[in-house]
């Protein structure tokens, strides 16, 4: 009986010393919470309404994640959003639409390029780097749109406003469709390629990574240059969603990129963490804010309890380790 | 005057997740007694000494008396509170600050509310100038300081508490000839005033030197202990180990040297000529053959180090011509030289070396991970487990199983490890860079060994390394440097330690 009840305390431990059954866990406990406050929670279509309201977030903190976990941090993923979706607004006015997305893809590699280089081959921390870089790139999509909004109504919006006809009376929004596969090739990438691989080693010991002859600036500079180019995904989606682009598009969306990929457990000194536990980051996140409206929360306690959840689920983590070494 | 006994352990012990690290361990503390501890890696020293200054809190049941009063130490503060002082094993100095802040750090010398710097940069000069340490003045950045120099301000730092306990976890390892002998003057002076010194150390001949008592652990167990003039150096070995080694004296006999000397024959796998690396090393040219070991010597600071990573292409040369195999290269990346059948085993295996988040499986195979693939894209796990599993076995790495994070095995078996890294790329030119720095005997031994074998396989070595036993057991030639420069060159069997230093201190020159 008593060895029984020692298995079970080992086995406990080791569920919570695996970070993302961890995570998982407390997304079942949220998710039970409000269900049995409000039977409207689990319903298929607030489903996806959440998966819908994270889509934009998810998307980006796929990119994100992998610049913290080679120890970068990229902050301008909220400004390279307005500057794709301006971009692709604006040139719709002269071009082919889907040409405009295309441009304004670009946009997001370019800047995604640009971080890497200012931060690994000049030197500038990566968090003084993608400062300024936010902020040239929040000052060219004002620049583009004199801070008027353009208008994105044409075929290319389908990407982010379209809906697919499911069975019943249904309809599955386009930009869940993208997150879904961005997190699959996601995880594909980071658990089955030399690439994935390379990038928890530069994280986790840049030196001994460069010495086992991998390329570490390269392997940087992808990962700046992915959070870029999904940023800009995040962007064209955007302004497909809200058939309208401004420079102030995403303004501080930053913070909430960030906050998922903490609360999804990647550690910000680098080398761990997991693209599952990212979009359980953002779940959790969605579900919350969901929450909010399904149970009449005043809506004005909802960055407080967004932010009280960072500090609870880093804390958990933090308190993990640490008895892990003690 | 009477030796008072001033911290003693009854029955401590130390469980971590899945190891017993300590297992009832009994050990009494006297003033004006040196107290050496011995054990291999991972027999539970510095967990042991962690616990004597509160870093770790011991298992339920463990029981530490402080001048026959219990106590309990939760913090660092706390055993500092008992006059406990310790120099861990890693630097923990802020590399920001000045010597005299870092030696005050958190006991500020104050002046009403403010700090006092006058006083502190005073009373550290006044504690450098008793140590004859006139070349450290208190109000450098420690960041300026080499890594020995910050171990002696670390020193002093613990001095500056006047502790009646000063543990010292192998303070020696990164100190030079002279530095040594100045911290050997300073344990004298403590013992003088009646302080009680733990000194843990792999260099025996040190210990001999300097302590009174010496205790062994195996495996977390406590062995024993012994007065120094009781016992000699192999019935130590043989009590750390707990099984005998064989005699490590090197083999002059003619079978050897003839072996040696007939790699010189072989044909030139690498060639150096006119490196140069602007204020580190000049002018340095050599040739290896195939199956050759070439150690280097010299002086911290010799520049071996820099040039190895020229060569290896972590630094940028500044002029010089590389020959492998007859063919002029330049590696701009260690990622060409991995290419090329050459692998590098740095200094410093924690900062350097290991990936600590990662699992032993994963450093094996960090520097081979593009050579697995099993199609276009994907990396094949079978792969990585035959080829983790193969090294372990192989190499003899004890590990609980290969997916257990690195950084809990002990340093030898973190060692193996990274051995089993760079020979996963198949190389024909390996470069060891202090290959058993802080690693127990029992591991010495089995490192030598493979060393030995993989030269006789007919892969070339370049040995770097402070320990001239070492070079002088596993080298077929010597190439001795002083300040960036080749000063010396010796052949096997003609090697001794006298006319090596000559050349390292750049009083010779060949």
């Amino acid at each position: 009986m008593k060895e029984n009840r020692n298995i079970l305390k080992e086995r406990l431990g080791a569920v919570m010393k695996n970070q993302e059954l961890g995570i998982f866990l407390i997304f079942l406990v949220l998710c039970l919470c409000i269900q049995i406050l409000t039977p409207k929670f689990l319903k298929p279509a607030n489903i996806i309404n959440i998966l819908r309201q994270i889509s934009n977030v998810g998307i980006m903190a796929v990119g994100e994640a992998m610049v913290i976990i080679i120890a970068g941090i990229d902050l301008s993923v909220s400004a390279v959003l307005s500057l794709s979706a301006c971009t692709a607004a604006y040139l719709a006015q002269y071009m082919n639409p889907w040409l405009a997305v295309l441009a304004a893809l670009l946009t997001g590699v370019l800047i995604g390029c640009l971080n890497g280089f200012l931060s690994v081959k000049i030197g500038i921390a990566p968090f003084i780097a993608t400062l300024g870089t936010q902020m040239m790139t929040k000052g060219l999509a004002f620049m583009i749109t004199s801070g008027i909004p353009i208008k994105f109504t044409n075929e290319a919006a389908v990407l982010g406003g379209g809906r697919i006809q499911l069975p019943g009376s249904l309809q599955l929004p386009v930009p869940i469709l993208f997150m879904l596969m961005i997190y699959i090739l996601g995880i594909v990438v980071m658990t089955q390629t030399v690439y994935g691989r390379n990038i928890y080693a530069v994280g986790d010991n840049e030196k001994s990574a460069k010495l086992s002859g991998i390329n570490a600036d390269r392997v940087k500079i992808i990962a700046y240059t992915v959070s870029g180019f999904l940023a800009a995904v995040a962007g064209v989606l955007y302004a497909g969603n809200l058939t309208t682009a401004e420079a102030s598009a995403g303004d501080g969306i930053e913070t909430n990129v960030i906050a998922a990929v903490v609360i999804g457990g990647v550690s910000m000194a680098g080398g761990e963490g997991s693209i599952i536990g990212i979009l359980m980051g953002a779940a959790i996140m969605g579900v919350v804010k969901n929450a909010f409206i399904l149970l009449n929360f005043p809506a004005t306690m909802q960055t407080f309890t967004i932010g009280l959840l960072i500090v609870l689920a880093v804390g958990f983590d933090c308190l993990n380790k640490k008895r892990a070494v003690k | 005057m009477d030796k008072q006994i001033i911290l003693e352990t009854r029955n401590v012990r130390k469980t971590f997740p899945g190891v017993t690290a300590l297992d009832g361990i009994n050990l009494v503390f006297k003033s004006g007694e040196v107290h050496a501890i011995i054990g291999e890696n991972g027999a539970g020293k510095s967990t042991l000494m962690n616990i004597l200054s509160g870093v770790y809190a011991p298992d339920a049941g463990s029981e530490i008396f402080h001048k026959g009063e219990r106590v309990e130490f939760h913090s660092t503060a706390d055993a500092a509170k008992h006059k406990i002082a310790m120099i861990h094993q890693e630097n923990s100095l802020v590399q920001h600050l000045t010597v005299y802040e870092n030696v005050f750090l958190g006991h500020f010398i104050k002046k009403g509310s403010f700090v006092d710097k006058k006083a502190m940069s005073a009373a550290t000069e006044e504690l450098l100038k008793k140590m004859h340490i006139d070349w450290i003045k208190p109000g450098m950045y420690v960041k300026n300081l080499s890594s020995s120099e910050q171990q002696l301000v670390e020193i002093i730092k613990a001095l500056s508490l006047d502790p009646e306990v000063m543990i010292l976890d192998e303070p020696t390892a990164s100190l030079t000839v002279k530095e040594t002998e100045i911290l050997m003057n300073i344990i004298r002076e403590l013992k003088e005033k009646n302080t009680a010194v733990v000194f843990i150390s792999h260099h025996l001949e040190e210990l001999f030197e300097i302590g009174d008592v010496i205790s062994v652990l195996r495996d977390g167990q406590y062995i024993g202990t012994y007065n120094l003039e009781e016992i000699d150096i192999p019935g130590l070995i043989s009590l750390m180990v707990g099984r005998e080694l064989k005699n490590n004296a090197q083999q002059k006999t003619e079978e050897e040297t003839e072996k040696r000397r007939k790699t010189k024959e072989n044909d030139v796998v690498l060639e150096v000529e006119d490196f140069c690396l602007k204020g580190k090393v000049s002018h340095v040219s050599f040739q290896l053959h195939r199956g050759e070991i070439l150690g280097f010597a010299g002086l911290v600071g010799a520049g071996r180090t820099e040039l190895m990573e020229c060569i290896y292409g972590y630094n940028r040369a500044s002029s010089g011509t590389l020959r492998v195999k007859g063919q002029k290269m330049r590696f701009k990346t260690p990622k060409n030289a991995v290419k090329n059948g050459i692998g590098m085993l740095s200094e410093d295996r924690k900062l350097n070396g290991i990936l600590p988040l990662h699992s032993v499986q994963d450093n094996i195979n960090a520097a081979v991970w593009p050579r697995m693939k099993r199609n276009l894209l994907f990396v094949s796990k079978t792969k990585e487990r035959r080829n983790s599993a193969g090294f372990i076995e192989r190499l003899n790495v004890k590990t609980p199983t290969p997916g257990v994070k690195i950084r809990t095995l002990s340093g030898g078996n973190q060692q193996k490890a990274l051995f089993g890294r760079i020979l996963s790329i198949h190389p024909e030119v390996l470069i060891l860079d202090e290959p058993t720095h802080g690693i127990d005997v029992g591991a010495k031994q089995e490192i030598y060994n493979m060393i030995h074998t993989l030269a006789d396989e007919g892969i070339s070595v370049l040995l770097v390394s402070s320990e001239l036993p070492e070079l002088i057991t596993l080298s077929h030639r010597i190439i001795v440097m002083c300040e960036g420069r080749v000063t010396g060159q010796l052949e096997f069997p003609e090697f001794n330690q006298e006319d090596i230093l000559s050349f390292a201190s750049g009083t010779a020159e060949a």
